[in-house]
This record gives C-alpha cells, sequence and structure tokens, in this order.
C-alpha cells in the first residue's frame, strides 16, 4: 500500500491568452509526486514546462490565463481552490521554486543577504537579528565560501552558479516539501551545472525534499530523476520510472529525442537526428495525435483519433496509437 | 637607481577610474554646494541687510561694502541675490519633490497594476501635460493669492506627468524580470514587491532626472516672480529683482546681472552635475 502522494496533479489545464488567439499551454497533465522523489520533465521549447510549473504554484497572472482547470492537490491543501492569501502562505514555505536565468531572477539592487532574510522574515516570523544569522547559516550550506562577507555583496558582484547558489538558499530557507526547479541549470557553464545540480541533489536527500525539475537535457533528468515525464505540446505523451524510459522509450517522440541527444561514446562527426518539423502551434492543435506530422510510424489513425493514454505496468504511461516495442496493436 | 613608473595608457586603466567624473564637475558642484550653504547660513554671515533701504545711496556700483552694487532703492544687491536664491532653491528642491512623490506614485502604481487603474492614470498625466505648462501656472497664480507654498504645488503639479511617465516606464520593464516573478514565487504580496522590490530599482532613474528638473523648476519660479507671480514683496526673489531693476539696465548693470548671474551659475551648475550623475548612473545600470 503505498503512501499519499505529496502533490497530485489531475488534468491540468492552462490556457492563456496571447495577441495571435489563446493559448492550449498545458492540455491535460496529470501525475502524482511522492515526498523525496525527482520528477523530472523534459520536453523541447514551448511545450508547456514552464507554464505547468506557474500552474501549479498559482502564478500566472488573471491577465494572461484564460482559463485553468483541473485539480491540484499538496499535502491537504487543494492549491486550485486556494485564495490567494492561502497560496501567499504557501509559496516559498511548503513549495519553492528557483529559476532558470540567476542573471535576472535576484533584485539587482539589494544586497543578497537581504534577499534571504526576506523570505525568512516573511513566513517564519524572524527578527532582523535571527534573519541575518540564519541568511549566512544558509550561504553557507549551498556552498559559498566566507559566507558571512558574501551576504554583503549585490547580485552583479556574484558569478552566474553563485547567483544560482543565491537561489537554491532563498528557496530551502523555510525547508520547503516541493522544489520546482525551472531549467536550473540551462543558464550556466557545464561544470557550474554538475555542482548546482549536485547541490540541489545533496539538499534534496537531506530534506526528503520532492523535487520537480524542468529541463530540456536528457543528460541531466538521467542522472538525478527517479521519474520521468516527456512533454509535448501541452501533454505528458510519456511518464514513467527514468531507467525504463530511456532504455525502452514506447512513445516515438522520447526515442526521437534521445535520438537526437549528443552522446560522448558517439565518433567524432556522428549526425545527430534532428527531429524533423515543427511542434504543433498550441492555438489551434490538430485533432489527432499531436505528434503525427512529425512521427516516422504515424499511421492515418494518428492523424484522426487522439491516441489515449495507455497504463502499463510500474506506472508506465504513454500516449500513442503505436508505441515502439511492442506488437502493433 | 631609480625606478620610473609609467602610468598605464587610459584604456588600461580600471573601469572605475575612468568612469569617475572630470575635474570639471567640481566646480559646479562646489558653486551648488557654497550657494546652499550661503543660503541657509545667510542670517550668519556679515552681509548688509537685504531690506534696509538708503534713498541717499541708490544705484551705486560694486564696492567693498555692496559686492553687487545697490538697487535702486538703495538695498544690498549681494545679499537680496542670496536672499532670492534661497527662494529659487526652495521652490526647486520643493516641487521638485513634490512631482517625484506624487509622480513617482502614480506611475508605480499604473505600471505594476496595469488595466483599469492604468488607463485612468495616464488618461490625467496626459491630460495635465497638453496644458501649456508656463501658462498653466500663470493661470493659477493669477487667481490665488500668491504664496512660497503655492508656487511649490503648481510646479509640483506641473512635474507629476514627467516622474510618472518615468517610474511607469521603468516599472513596466522590471515587472518582467524574473526577480519580480521570484518575489511572488516566495509568497509576497503586491504592496511589498512594489515597495521593496521595484521602488529601489527607480531610485536611479528617477533621482538623476530629478536634479535636472531642479533646474527647470527654478527657471519657473523666477519666470513667475519676474511677471510678480511668485512670493509676493518684500521677499526678494531673483525674477523679481530683474523686474524691478531693468529699467536701470544701462545704467546700473549690476542691479541686474546681479541677480541673473546668480540665477545662471545655479542652473548651468545643476545641469552639467545632473548630466554627470545621469551619465554615471546609466553607466551603473549598464553594469547590473
Amino acid at each position: 500500500m503505498e503512501a499519499l502522494p505529496l502533490l497530485s496533479v489531475r488534468d491540468l489545464r492552462s490556457y492563456l491568452r496571447t495577441p495571435r488567439g489563446m493559448v492550449r499551454a498545458v492540455d491535460g497533465v496529470s501525475f502524482d509526486l511522492h515526498a523525496g522523489e525527482t520528477l523530472g520533465v523534459v520536453g523541447e521549447t514551448g511545450c508547456g514546462k514552464s507554464v505547468l510549473a506557474r500552474s501549479i504554484m498559482g502564478l500566472l497572472p488573471d491577465s494572461v490565463l484564460v482559463k485553468e482547470s483541473g485539480e491540484i492537490r499538496f499535502g491537504e491543501y487543494d492549491l486550485r481552490q486556494a485564495g490567494e492569501r492561502e497560496l501567499r502562505r504557501i509559496r516559498g514555505r511548503e513549495i519553492a521554486m528557483i529559476f532558470q536565468d540567476p542573471m535576472t531572477s535576484l533584485n539587482p539592487v539589494m544586497r543578497i543577504g537581504a534577499q534571504i532574510e526576506q523570505v525568512l522574515r516573511l513566513h517564519l516570523g524572524f527578527g532582523a537579528r535571527q534573519a541575518q544569522e540564519r541568511a549566512v547559516e544558509l550561504l553557507d550550506s549551498v556552498g559559498i565560501a566566507s559566507a558571512r562577507r558574501r551576504a554583503a555583496n549585490y547580485p552583479h558582484e556574484m558569478s552566474g552558479g553563485m547567483r544560482q547558489r543565491v537561489m537554491i538558499a532563498i528557496a530551502l530557507a523555510c525547508d520547503p516539501k516541493l522544489l520546482i526547479a525551472d531549467e536550473p541549470t540551462t543558464a550556466l557553464d557545464v561544470t557550474v551545472q554538475a555542482q548546482i545540480l549536485n547541490l540541489l541533489q545533496e539538499q534534496q536527500e537531506k530534506r526528503r525534499m520532492a523535487l520537480i525539475l524542468i529541463t530540456h537535457n536528457l543528460g541531466v533528468v538521467a542522472g538525478m530523476a527517479d521519474k520521468v515525464a516527456v512533454m509535448y505540446a501541452g501533454r505528458f505523451v510519456e511518464h514513467g520510472v527514468t531507467s525504463d524510459l530511456l532504455t525502452e522509450p514506447r512513445m516515438p517522440y522520447t526515442a526521437a529525442l534521445l535520438r537526437a541527444a549528443p552522446r560522448l561514446a558517439d565518433p567524432p562527426h556522428t549526425k545527430l537526428e534532428a527531429i524533423g518539423g515543427r511542434p504543433p502551434i498550441l492555438i489551434d492543435p490538430p485533432a489527432g495525435c499531436r505528434f503525427a506530422s512529425r512521427c516516422p510510424r504515424s499511421q492515418r489513425d494518428c492523424e484522426r483519433d487522439p491516441p489515449e493514454t495507455f497504463h502499463a505496468q510500474s506506472g508506465r504511461r504513454y500516449t500513442c496509437w503505436h508505441p515502439i516495442g511492442l506488437s502493433d496493436g | 637607481m631609480t625606478v620610473s613608473v609609467t602610468k598605464p595608457p587610459a584604456h588600461l586603466a580600471p573601469i572605475a577610474a575612468r568612469q569617475w567624473f572630470g575635474p570639471l564637475v567640481y566646480i559646479p558642484a562646489a558653486w551648488l554646494v557654497v550657494a546652499i550653504a550661503a543660503t541657509v547660513f545667510a542670517g550668519l554671515l556679515p552681509l548688509p541687510d537685504p531690506f534696509k533701504q538708503a534713498l541717499l545711496r541708490t544705484l551705486q556700483p560694486p564696492s567693498a561694502a555692496h559686492w553687487l552694487g545697490t538697487d535702486s532703492l538703495g538695498r544690498d544687491v549681494f545679499s537680496r541675490s542670496i536672499v532670492g536664491l534661497r527662494v529659487s532653491l526652495i521652490v526647486g528642491i520643493g516641487s521638485v519633490a513634490f512631482g517625484l512623490a506624487l509622480g513617482g506614485a502614480l506611475g508605480l502604481v499604473s505600471g505594476y497594476f496595469r488595466g483599469l487603474i492604468d488607463l485612468w492614470i495616464s488618461a490625467v498625466m496626459t491630460v495635465v501635460l497638453s496644458f501649456p505648462p508656463l501658462v498653466l501656472a500663470i493661470a493659477i497664480m493669477s487667481y490665488a493669492q500668491p504664496s512660497l507654498v503655492l508656487v511649490i504645488v503648481v510646479l509640483g503639479i506641473l512635474f507629476v506627468p514627467a516622474f510618472a511617465r518615468i517610474a511607469r516606464a521603468n516599472t513596466l520593464s522590471l515587472v518582467e524580470r524574473e526577480f519580480v516573478l521570484a518575489a511572488r514565487a516566495i509568497g509576497m504580496r503586491d504592496g511589498f514587491i512594489l515597495l521593496r522590490e521595484i521602488l529601489p530599482n527607480l531610485v536611479a532613474p528617477l533621482a538623476a532626472y530629478s536634479m535636472l528638473m531642479v533646474a527647470v523648476a527654478i527657471i519657473g519660479e523666477a519666470a513667475l516672480s519676474f511677471l510678480g507671480l511668485s512670493v509676493p514683496p518684500p521677499q526678494p526673489t531673483l525674477g523679481g529683482m530683474i523686474a524691478a531693476e531693468r529699467a536701470n539696465l544701462l545704467d546700473a548693470p549690476w542691479s541686474v546681472f546681479g541677480p541673473a548671474g546668480f540665477l545662471f551659475l545655479t542652473i548651468l551648475s545643476l545641469n552639467i552635475v545632473g548630466d554627470q550623475v545621469q551619465r554615471r548612473l546609466d553607466g551603473r545600470e549598464a553594469a547590473i
């Protein structure tokens, strides 16, 4: 008997207003996440990964949100029904988030110490002195040398990797149960990426924190995630335990993504297999499978009927009429 | 044995050193400091009484007793100019502070919340901007009882739209920055985000602009007082002095050029220093 999931998302749909029309950025996403678990969400640019993250946090402004439906349960909270007041108490304290670009996600005119203290005072009611001490401890714990001196720095005095560490310190300040990392390493150098990922993993284990790791880097997912969800055109097209999914992809899109990723073992000048065509525009998505027009296995029914989601053993799910590796059904 | 040290060429000098103000900025800055100090401590300085008339010693040329001579009522032009400059500076700083506070707040709110509030505030600002500013000021001042506070408020209102636009434009771009989203993601309220996250980022652009606007306000006050619509006599004002003595321009040029010179030097200094401050703050923005 499995314990209740920490986060449970059911049929989440977030439709956004854009100048060209309504975009179905997230269009029916469901998943469960347990305490201490890591879910990697992969997909190409514009597939709705970031919108999904913001939807969970309730951060999409009403001015762009046309429609949001579905269910988001987090512990005892119902995030979709929660008022702004309640959400503010949860954000930063129960669910924290870090962003892609550490260059812009810190306030340029505020000392980084003060930016950490802010969260502590807001959620934990720390006094000025206490917050200051704790901020230094946090900076120290995310691996910033001479933390006390660094706390007085402004963001522009730090490197990208250090700023991302500061962002992580802010996110971890209130011991959240869930951390959503939206492409946390995309803007960083490769060597720094590894450090940041190690830091995240180490902190996650220490705190038994659940992690949603959004990325377009399959290597990152392979190293860190317990489960992977492949997102395409606003949907999870395949979802399962990381090792299964990466070694035996069912959905052709997953297979194509894997083939498109460079491998160190390849001989020089190996051509990567790009995925032809481009993802559908989500203002008016195709009726059938959204990957059909780019899919090597697509048949006539793919264009016509939206594929159902098939559930296989050990939580494996894929949305495809003609999955790879099974006798065509 | 001698060690010769050659200075590195300019392009290799540390950036901080290159960005520092040129020496010429210190002269106008010094003038501003001296002028402000002189007007604040005018009562303590060993100057002739600016109000004392000496009808037998009118229009005297500059001398050791009267550095800038005397006016048509025998009053000391130098001490009257200092007292007049005090009015100019109070009005200049006061009206800009008024415009900055009100305009900054309106711009911040309209840039952050957008929507209907933004529409209304922007509409009102456009209406205010569409009046010729000096004509509006003259119209209000001629109906109302002129006083120092009124001058400050009227000129201040004229500054509101400019500050509101700068604040709004900067807020619009700041709101899109990820740190505002990050602030919301840690559960901050809108009011908090406005005051703690966005407002500090507006200080630099608004401060630089403010200095230049003080110069404009001083010119505005001089124009009003030239027309007799500023602080009423017997309080000397620079514009009022020029207006009263302009008939003696040929016989006693010091009575006009004294106050005019104070005005000129102050405005020129404010513009030079303001320009430099703006340039420096711009550089800092770019570095961020």
